[in-house]
Protein backbone atom coordinates (compact mmCIF):
# COMPACT_ATOMS: atom_id res chain seq x y z
CA UNK A 1 0.00 0.00 0.00
CA UNK A 2 1.35 3.60 -0.92
CA UNK A 3 0.29 6.02 1.47
CA UNK A 4 0.52 9.86 -0.30
CA UNK A 5 0.36 12.63 2.84
CA UNK A 6 -1.04 15.42 1.35
CA UNK A 7 -1.30 17.40 4.89
CA UNK A 8 0.09 17.64 8.63
CA UNK A 9 -1.54 19.33 11.12
CA UNK A 10 0.56 19.76 14.11
CA UNK A 11 -0.94 20.58 17.49
CA UNK A 12 1.19 21.34 20.36
CA UNK A 13 -0.01 22.35 24.25
CA UNK A 14 2.69 24.52 26.55
CA UNK A 15 3.16 25.85 29.58
CA UNK A 16 5.95 27.57 31.23
CA UNK A 17 8.30 25.93 32.82
CA UNK A 18 8.54 26.69 36.47
CA UNK A 19 11.22 24.73 38.93
CA UNK A 20 9.19 22.92 41.45
CA UNK A 21 10.73 24.55 43.76
CA UNK A 22 9.63 27.89 42.90
CA UNK A 23 5.90 26.99 42.26
CA UNK A 24 4.00 28.47 44.90
CA UNK A 25 2.07 25.79 47.25
CA UNK A 26 -0.35 28.29 48.78
CA UNK A 27 -1.40 30.65 45.44
CA UNK A 28 -4.73 28.56 45.24
CA UNK A 29 -6.24 30.08 47.95
CA UNK A 30 -8.22 32.96 46.33
CA UNK A 31 -9.25 31.96 42.74
CA UNK A 32 -11.52 28.59 41.51
CA UNK A 33 -9.21 28.72 38.50
CA UNK A 34 -9.66 24.72 37.96
CA UNK A 35 -6.22 23.76 39.65
CA UNK A 36 -4.28 26.54 37.44
CA UNK A 37 -1.71 28.94 38.64
CA UNK A 38 -2.99 32.55 38.54
CA UNK A 39 -0.88 36.06 38.61
CA UNK A 40 -1.79 37.55 42.34
CA UNK A 41 -2.10 40.59 40.40
CA UNK A 42 -4.37 40.05 37.84
CA UNK A 43 -5.62 37.13 38.86
CA UNK A 44 -5.29 35.46 35.25
CA UNK A 45 -4.09 32.12 34.61
CA UNK A 46 0.06 31.76 34.49
CA UNK A 47 -0.47 30.42 31.18
CA UNK A 48 -3.04 32.99 30.29
CA UNK A 49 -2.02 36.91 29.36
CA UNK A 50 -1.93 39.78 31.94
CA UNK A 51 -4.83 42.24 31.67
CA UNK A 52 -2.50 44.21 28.37
CA UNK A 53 -1.87 41.55 26.43
CA UNK A 54 -4.17 39.74 24.09
CA UNK A 55 -1.58 36.65 22.95
CA UNK A 56 -0.08 34.71 25.84
CA UNK A 57 3.81 33.44 25.34
CA UNK A 58 6.55 35.34 24.60
CA UNK A 59 4.88 38.42 23.95
CA UNK A 60 3.76 38.21 27.83
CA UNK A 61 6.23 36.32 29.77
CA UNK A 62 6.17 34.94 33.19
CA UNK A 63 8.89 35.54 36.18
CA UNK A 64 10.04 34.04 39.11
CA UNK A 65 10.44 36.04 42.02
CA UNK A 66 13.56 35.14 45.32
CA UNK A 67 10.84 34.53 46.98
CA UNK A 68 9.30 31.87 44.78
CA UNK A 69 5.75 34.32 44.34
CA UNK A 70 5.59 34.28 40.47
CA UNK A 71 3.71 37.25 38.47
CA UNK A 72 3.38 37.95 34.79
CA UNK A 73 6.15 40.11 33.84
CA UNK A 74 3.95 42.97 33.06
CA UNK A 75 1.89 43.10 36.01
CA UNK A 76 4.61 42.97 38.44
CA UNK A 77 6.40 45.35 36.57
CA UNK A 78 3.66 47.88 36.70
CA UNK A 79 3.23 47.43 40.68
CA UNK A 80 6.99 47.73 40.94
CA UNK A 81 6.63 51.32 39.16
CA UNK A 82 4.64 52.80 41.87
CA UNK A 83 5.78 54.72 44.55
CA UNK A 84 3.17 52.74 47.30
CA UNK A 85 5.09 49.38 46.08
CA UNK A 86 8.31 50.38 47.68
CA UNK A 87 9.65 47.69 45.64
CA UNK A 88 8.06 45.11 47.89
CA UNK A 89 5.96 41.48 46.44
CA UNK A 90 2.80 41.84 46.48
CA UNK A 91 2.34 38.58 48.27
CA UNK A 92 4.89 37.95 51.25
CA UNK A 93 6.33 41.91 51.12
CA UNK A 94 9.59 41.10 50.64
CA UNK A 95 11.74 43.29 48.31
CA UNK A 96 11.18 41.27 44.98
CA UNK A 97 13.82 40.11 43.22
CA UNK A 98 14.11 38.06 40.07
CA UNK A 99 15.19 34.31 41.13
CA UNK A 100 18.67 33.93 39.83
CA UNK A 101 19.62 31.73 37.08
CA UNK A 102 16.12 30.53 35.72
CA UNK A 103 16.27 30.62 32.04
CA UNK A 104 12.76 32.73 32.43
CA UNK A 105 14.03 35.81 34.30
CA UNK A 106 16.70 35.75 31.69
CA UNK A 107 15.15 38.22 29.48
CA UNK A 108 14.13 40.66 31.96
CA UNK A 109 16.69 40.85 34.16
CA UNK A 110 18.54 44.40 32.63
CA UNK A 111 14.61 45.58 32.53
CA UNK A 112 14.15 44.94 36.39
CA UNK A 113 17.37 46.16 37.10
CA UNK A 114 16.77 49.77 35.68
CA UNK A 115 13.32 49.76 37.35
CA UNK A 116 15.22 49.67 40.27
CA UNK A 117 18.01 52.08 39.56
CA UNK A 118 15.65 54.60 38.79
CA UNK A 119 13.56 53.77 42.17
CA UNK A 120 17.03 54.07 44.12
CA UNK A 121 17.75 57.50 42.45
CA UNK A 122 13.93 58.62 43.65
CA UNK A 123 14.83 57.41 47.25
CA UNK A 124 17.83 59.10 46.86
CA UNK A 125 15.99 62.55 46.32
CA UNK A 126 13.55 61.80 48.78
CA UNK A 127 15.57 61.31 51.76
CA UNK A 128 18.21 64.05 50.60
CA UNK A 129 21.82 62.82 51.63
CA UNK A 130 20.56 60.79 54.51
CA UNK A 131 22.44 57.45 53.86
CA UNK A 132 21.53 53.50 54.41
CA UNK A 133 23.99 51.32 52.84
CA UNK A 134 21.61 48.23 53.97
CA UNK A 135 18.55 49.59 51.83
CA UNK A 136 20.89 49.95 48.93
CA UNK A 137 19.37 47.36 46.36
CA UNK A 138 22.27 48.31 44.46
CA UNK A 139 25.16 46.65 46.44
CA UNK A 140 25.86 44.06 44.53
CA UNK A 141 25.54 44.53 40.93
CA UNK A 142 27.55 46.24 38.69
CA UNK A 143 26.12 48.33 36.94
CA UNK A 144 27.02 51.77 34.84
CA UNK A 145 23.53 53.16 35.99
CA UNK A 146 24.80 52.92 39.97
CA UNK A 147 27.91 55.44 38.66
CA UNK A 148 24.93 57.70 37.94
CA UNK A 149 23.28 57.43 40.88
CA UNK A 150 26.36 58.51 42.67
CA UNK A 151 26.48 61.91 40.63
CA UNK A 152 23.14 62.43 41.23
CA UNK A 153 24.07 62.30 44.79
CA UNK B 1 -16.98 52.85 28.45
CA UNK B 2 -14.03 50.93 28.61
CA UNK B 3 -14.15 47.18 29.57
CA UNK B 4 -14.19 46.13 33.23
CA UNK B 5 -10.91 44.34 33.68
CA UNK B 6 -11.54 39.99 34.42
CA UNK B 7 -10.40 40.57 37.92
CA UNK B 8 -12.96 43.05 38.89
CA UNK B 9 -15.78 41.05 37.61
CA UNK B 10 -14.59 37.90 39.17
CA UNK B 11 -14.09 39.53 42.36
CA UNK B 12 -17.53 40.87 41.57
CA UNK B 13 -18.85 37.15 40.77
CA UNK B 14 -17.47 36.17 43.83
CA UNK B 15 -18.73 38.67 46.28
CA UNK B 16 -21.98 37.39 45.18
CA UNK B 17 -21.66 33.76 45.18
CA UNK B 18 -19.67 33.32 48.17
CA UNK B 19 -20.24 36.79 50.62
CA UNK B 20 -18.15 37.43 53.45
CA UNK B 21 -20.52 36.71 56.70
CA UNK B 22 -21.80 40.26 57.78
CA UNK B 23 -20.47 42.85 54.81
CA UNK B 24 -22.72 43.01 51.37
CA UNK B 25 -21.14 44.59 48.90
CA UNK B 26 -23.00 45.35 45.35
CA UNK B 27 -21.84 47.49 42.22
CA UNK B 28 -24.06 50.02 40.97
CA UNK B 29 -25.99 48.98 37.95
CA UNK B 30 -24.68 52.31 36.00
CA UNK B 31 -20.97 51.94 37.16
CA UNK B 32 -19.51 48.64 37.89
CA UNK B 33 -16.70 50.18 39.67
CA UNK B 34 -19.12 51.53 42.41
CA UNK B 35 -20.21 49.64 45.40
CA UNK B 36 -22.68 50.07 47.52
CA UNK B 37 -21.62 48.17 50.82
CA UNK B 38 -23.26 47.30 53.99
CA UNK B 39 -21.15 46.13 57.33
CA UNK B 40 -22.26 44.72 60.40
CA UNK B 41 -20.50 45.79 63.48
CA UNK B 42 -18.81 43.37 65.12
CA UNK B 43 -20.09 41.31 68.25
CA UNK B 44 -18.92 42.71 71.76
CA UNK B 45 -17.54 45.72 69.76
CA UNK B 46 -19.18 49.33 70.72
CA UNK B 47 -21.02 48.44 66.94
CA UNK B 48 -22.48 45.75 67.48
CA UNK B 49 -25.84 45.36 66.00
CA UNK B 50 -25.85 48.25 63.73
CA UNK B 51 -25.37 48.01 59.82
CA UNK B 52 -23.04 50.69 58.55
CA UNK B 53 -23.47 52.09 54.83
CA UNK B 54 -20.53 52.13 52.89
CA UNK B 55 -19.28 53.20 49.50
CA UNK B 56 -16.35 51.83 47.56
CA UNK B 57 -14.84 53.06 44.05
CA UNK B 58 -12.39 51.04 41.82
CA UNK B 59 -10.01 53.41 40.52
CA UNK B 60 -8.38 53.41 36.93
CA UNK B 61 -5.02 51.89 38.31
CA UNK B 62 -6.96 49.30 40.64
CA UNK B 63 -5.35 46.67 41.69
CA UNK B 64 -2.06 49.21 41.41
CA UNK B 65 -4.04 51.73 43.42
CA UNK B 66 -5.99 50.81 46.63
CA UNK B 67 -9.84 50.97 46.10
CA UNK B 68 -11.55 53.91 47.79
CA UNK B 69 -13.86 53.50 50.51
CA UNK B 70 -16.09 55.77 52.59
CA UNK B 71 -18.46 55.76 55.59
CA UNK B 72 -22.23 56.38 54.47
CA UNK B 73 -23.41 56.35 57.91
CA UNK B 74 -22.07 58.34 60.76
CA UNK B 75 -20.00 56.60 62.98
CA UNK B 76 -18.03 57.60 66.16
CA UNK B 77 -14.84 56.14 66.07
CA UNK B 78 -11.12 57.80 66.32
CA UNK B 79 -9.97 56.12 63.04
CA UNK B 80 -13.18 57.44 61.06
CA UNK B 81 -13.90 61.15 60.26
CA UNK B 82 -16.96 62.86 60.26
CA UNK B 83 -16.94 62.55 56.72
CA UNK B 84 -16.50 59.26 56.53
CA UNK B 85 -13.07 58.96 55.71
CA UNK B 86 -11.44 56.26 56.67
CA UNK B 87 -7.98 55.87 58.17
CA UNK B 88 -6.47 52.19 57.24
CA UNK B 89 -2.92 51.39 56.50
CA UNK B 90 -3.96 49.02 53.98
CA UNK B 91 -6.08 51.49 52.29
CA UNK B 92 -2.77 53.67 51.72
CA UNK B 93 1.15 52.74 52.22
CA UNK B 94 0.54 49.17 52.76
CA UNK B 95 -1.55 48.48 50.08
CA UNK B 96 -0.69 45.27 47.84
CA UNK B 97 -2.44 44.06 44.24
CA UNK B 98 -2.55 40.86 46.53
CA UNK B 99 -5.11 42.43 48.58
CA UNK B 100 -9.02 42.36 47.42
CA UNK B 101 -12.38 44.11 48.00
CA UNK B 102 -13.18 41.33 50.34
CA UNK B 103 -9.92 41.89 52.50
CA UNK B 104 -9.92 45.19 52.32
CA UNK B 105 -13.67 44.97 53.83
CA UNK B 106 -12.69 42.48 56.16
CA UNK B 107 -9.61 45.05 57.19
CA UNK B 108 -12.60 47.50 58.24
CA UNK B 109 -14.49 45.26 59.79
CA UNK B 110 -11.86 44.29 62.20
CA UNK B 111 -10.93 48.64 62.61
CA UNK B 112 -14.55 48.49 63.68
CA UNK B 113 -13.45 45.85 66.69
CA UNK B 114 -10.38 47.39 67.31
CA UNK B 115 -10.51 51.38 67.47
CA UNK B 116 -6.70 52.53 67.31
CA UNK B 117 -6.28 56.21 68.56
CA UNK B 118 -3.01 56.52 68.47
CA UNK B 119 -3.20 56.46 64.82
CA UNK B 120 -6.03 58.82 64.79
CA UNK B 121 -8.12 60.86 61.54
CA UNK B 122 -10.85 61.84 63.75
CA UNK B 123 -8.66 63.86 66.04
CA UNK B 124 -10.92 64.95 68.63
CA UNK B 125 -12.96 61.35 68.44
CA UNK B 126 -9.06 59.78 69.55
CA UNK B 127 -9.01 62.36 72.36
CA UNK B 128 -12.08 61.65 73.84
CA UNK B 129 -10.88 57.62 73.34
CA UNK B 130 -8.01 57.86 75.28
CA UNK B 131 -9.24 60.49 77.55
CA UNK B 132 -12.10 58.68 78.75
CA UNK B 133 -12.25 55.06 76.70
CA UNK B 134 -15.20 53.99 79.04
CA UNK B 135 -17.14 57.49 78.09
CA UNK B 136 -15.95 56.90 74.19
CA UNK B 137 -17.27 53.25 74.37
CA UNK B 138 -20.78 54.65 75.34
CA UNK B 139 -20.91 57.65 73.02
CA UNK B 140 -20.21 55.20 70.01
CA UNK B 141 -22.65 52.67 70.85
CA UNK B 142 -25.24 55.65 71.04
CA UNK B 143 -24.32 56.45 67.74
CA UNK B 144 -24.91 53.03 66.55
CA UNK B 145 -28.09 53.14 67.80
CA UNK B 146 -28.86 56.11 66.34
CA UNK B 147 -27.79 56.13 63.03
CA UNK B 148 -26.83 52.08 62.69
CA UNK B 149 -29.60 50.33 63.74
CA UNK B 150 -31.14 47.85 61.84
CA UNK B 151 -34.92 48.75 62.12
CA UNK B 152 -34.29 52.36 61.18
CA UNK B 153 -32.15 51.21 57.99
CA UNK B 154 -34.87 49.28 56.72
CA UNK B 155 -37.80 51.81 56.78
CA UNK B 156 -35.44 54.36 55.08
CA UNK B 157 -34.17 52.21 52.20
CA UNK C 1 -11.35 56.45 31.56
CA UNK C 2 -14.02 55.40 34.62
CA UNK C 3 -16.29 57.47 35.78
CA UNK C 4 -15.35 58.99 39.67
CA UNK C 5 -18.80 58.53 41.28
CA UNK C 6 -19.72 62.01 42.77
CA UNK C 7 -19.00 61.58 46.02
CA UNK C 8 -15.22 60.47 45.70
CA UNK C 9 -15.35 63.01 43.04
CA UNK C 10 -15.86 65.74 45.54
CA UNK C 11 -13.57 63.92 48.10
CA UNK C 12 -10.58 64.60 45.89
CA UNK C 13 -11.92 68.22 45.17
CA UNK C 14 -11.74 68.49 49.21
CA UNK C 15 -8.55 67.39 49.20
CA UNK C 16 -6.67 69.05 47.10
CA UNK C 17 -9.00 72.60 48.16
CA UNK C 18 -7.44 71.51 51.81
CA UNK C 19 -3.75 70.62 50.73
CA UNK C 20 -3.84 74.19 49.17
CA UNK C 21 -3.02 72.57 46.36
CA UNK C 22 -4.76 74.65 43.72
CA UNK C 23 -3.66 78.18 42.11
CA UNK C 24 -3.48 80.84 45.26
CA UNK C 25 -6.29 82.99 43.08
CA UNK C 26 -9.27 80.67 44.36
CA UNK C 27 -10.08 78.91 47.16
CA UNK C 28 -12.78 76.67 48.39
CA UNK C 29 -13.85 74.17 51.35
CA UNK C 30 -17.08 72.35 52.89
CA UNK C 31 -19.33 75.20 54.59
CA UNK C 32 -20.45 72.21 56.83
CA UNK C 33 -17.43 70.15 57.90
CA UNK C 34 -20.09 67.56 59.07
CA UNK C 35 -22.13 67.34 56.13
CA UNK C 36 -22.02 63.82 54.31
CA UNK C 37 -23.39 64.92 51.73
CA UNK C 38 -20.98 67.88 50.71
CA UNK C 39 -23.88 69.52 49.22
CA UNK C 40 -22.93 73.00 50.38
CA UNK C 41 -19.27 74.78 49.42
CA UNK C 42 -17.79 78.34 50.32
CA UNK C 43 -15.25 79.64 47.92
CA UNK C 44 -12.82 82.93 47.02
CA UNK C 45 -12.06 84.38 44.46
CA UNK C 46 -8.88 86.37 44.70
CA UNK C 47 -10.16 89.97 41.80
CA UNK C 48 -7.78 89.82 39.00
CA UNK C 49 -5.10 92.55 38.87
CA UNK C 50 -5.37 95.62 36.44
CA UNK C 51 -9.34 95.47 37.12
CA UNK C 52 -11.40 96.93 39.36
CA UNK C 53 -11.62 94.22 41.21
CA UNK C 54 -7.64 94.26 41.96
CA UNK C 55 -6.94 93.81 45.64
CA UNK C 56 -10.81 92.39 46.76
CA UNK C 57 -11.42 89.03 47.61
CA UNK C 58 -14.84 87.63 46.94
CA UNK C 59 -16.67 85.49 48.77
CA UNK C 60 -18.76 82.97 47.02
CA UNK C 61 -21.37 79.76 48.15
CA UNK C 62 -21.68 76.73 45.81
CA UNK C 63 -23.97 73.63 45.88
CA UNK C 64 -23.30 70.66 44.57
CA UNK C 65 -26.21 68.66 43.62
CA UNK C 66 -26.65 65.09 43.83
CA UNK C 67 -26.00 65.06 39.95
CA UNK C 68 -22.91 66.81 40.41
CA UNK C 69 -20.03 66.61 38.34
CA UNK C 70 -22.66 65.51 35.50
CA UNK C 71 -24.56 68.51 35.94
CA UNK C 72 -23.03 72.09 37.16
CA UNK C 73 -23.02 72.70 40.60
CA UNK C 74 -25.24 76.22 41.36
CA UNK C 75 -22.68 79.32 42.07
CA UNK C 76 -23.94 82.38 44.09
CA UNK C 77 -21.62 85.46 45.02
CA UNK C 78 -22.61 86.64 48.61
CA UNK C 79 -19.42 89.70 47.99
CA UNK C 80 -21.59 92.12 45.76
CA UNK C 81 -20.45 92.29 42.74
CA UNK C 82 -21.43 93.75 38.83
CA UNK C 83 -20.33 91.08 35.89
CA UNK C 84 -23.12 90.51 33.41
CA UNK C 85 -23.43 86.87 34.07
CA UNK C 86 -24.11 87.36 37.51
CA UNK C 87 -27.88 88.36 38.61
CA UNK C 88 -28.16 92.23 40.08
CA UNK C 89 -30.33 91.27 42.90
CA UNK C 90 -29.82 87.82 43.95
CA UNK C 91 -25.84 87.75 43.24
CA UNK C 92 -26.67 84.33 41.30
CA UNK C 93 -24.43 83.44 38.38
CA UNK C 94 -26.54 83.07 35.80
CA UNK C 95 -26.61 79.28 33.79
CA UNK C 96 -27.76 80.64 30.57
CA UNK C 97 -24.92 83.33 30.14
CA UNK C 98 -22.18 82.19 31.76
CA UNK C 99 -20.17 79.67 28.98
CA UNK C 100 -19.17 77.58 31.97
CA UNK C 101 -22.43 76.57 33.67
CA UNK C 102 -23.72 76.30 30.10
CA UNK C 103 -21.32 74.06 28.77
CA UNK C 104 -20.82 72.30 31.53
CA UNK C 105 -18.52 69.02 31.04
CA UNK C 106 -17.56 66.56 33.68
CA UNK C 107 -14.24 67.07 33.71
CA UNK C 108 -14.88 70.95 35.14
CA UNK C 109 -14.54 70.83 39.23
CA UNK C 110 -15.16 74.08 41.35
CA UNK C 111 -11.44 75.39 40.54
CA UNK C 112 -12.26 75.24 36.84
CA UNK C 113 -15.71 77.28 37.90
CA UNK C 114 -13.77 79.79 40.59
CA UNK C 115 -10.83 80.44 37.75
CA UNK C 116 -13.75 81.36 34.53
CA UNK C 117 -14.98 83.65 36.69
CA UNK C 118 -12.00 85.25 37.84
CA UNK C 119 -11.29 85.57 33.85
CA UNK C 120 -14.60 86.33 32.96
CA UNK C 121 -14.43 89.75 35.37
CA UNK C 122 -11.11 90.48 33.85
CA UNK C 123 -12.04 90.80 30.29
CA UNK C 124 -11.99 94.10 28.43
CA UNK C 125 -15.32 94.45 28.73
CA UNK C 126 -15.90 93.66 32.05
CA UNK C 127 -13.04 94.84 33.69
CA UNK C 128 -13.34 98.60 34.35
CA UNK C 129 -17.31 98.26 35.37
CA UNK C 130 -18.06 100.34 38.03
CA UNK C 131 -17.90 97.73 41.10
CA UNK C 132 -20.04 98.17 44.25
CA UNK C 133 -18.67 99.45 47.87
CA UNK C 134 -15.84 96.67 48.39
CA UNK C 135 -17.73 94.46 51.80
CA UNK C 136 -21.10 94.91 50.46
CA UNK C 137 -23.45 91.79 50.13
CA UNK C 138 -26.01 90.35 48.14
Amino acid sequence: MKVKLREVHSVFAWTWHIPKESQDAHAETIDDNDGDDVCGICRASYNATCPGCKFPGDGCPLVVGECNHNFHVHCIYRWLDTATSRGLCPMCRQTFQLKKGLAINDSQISKFQELRNKQWQTRQQEFGDQQDPETNPLEDQDDPMMDQGLIVR
Amino acid sequence: MASLPKRIIKETERLVSDPVPGITAEPHEDNLRYFQVTIEGPQQSPYENGVFNLELFLPDDYPMEAPKVRFLTKIYHPNIDKLGRICLDVLKTNWSPALQIRTVLLSVQALLASPNPNDPLANDVAEDWIKDEEGAIKTAREWTEAYASKKDQKSTN
Amino acid sequence: MSKVPRNFRLLEELEKGEKGLGPESCSYGLADSDDITMTNWNGTILGPPHSNHENRIYSVSIECGPNYPDEPPKIKFVSKVNVPCVDSTTGEVKSSVFHTLRDWKRAYTMETLLLDLRKEMATPANKKLPQPKEGATF
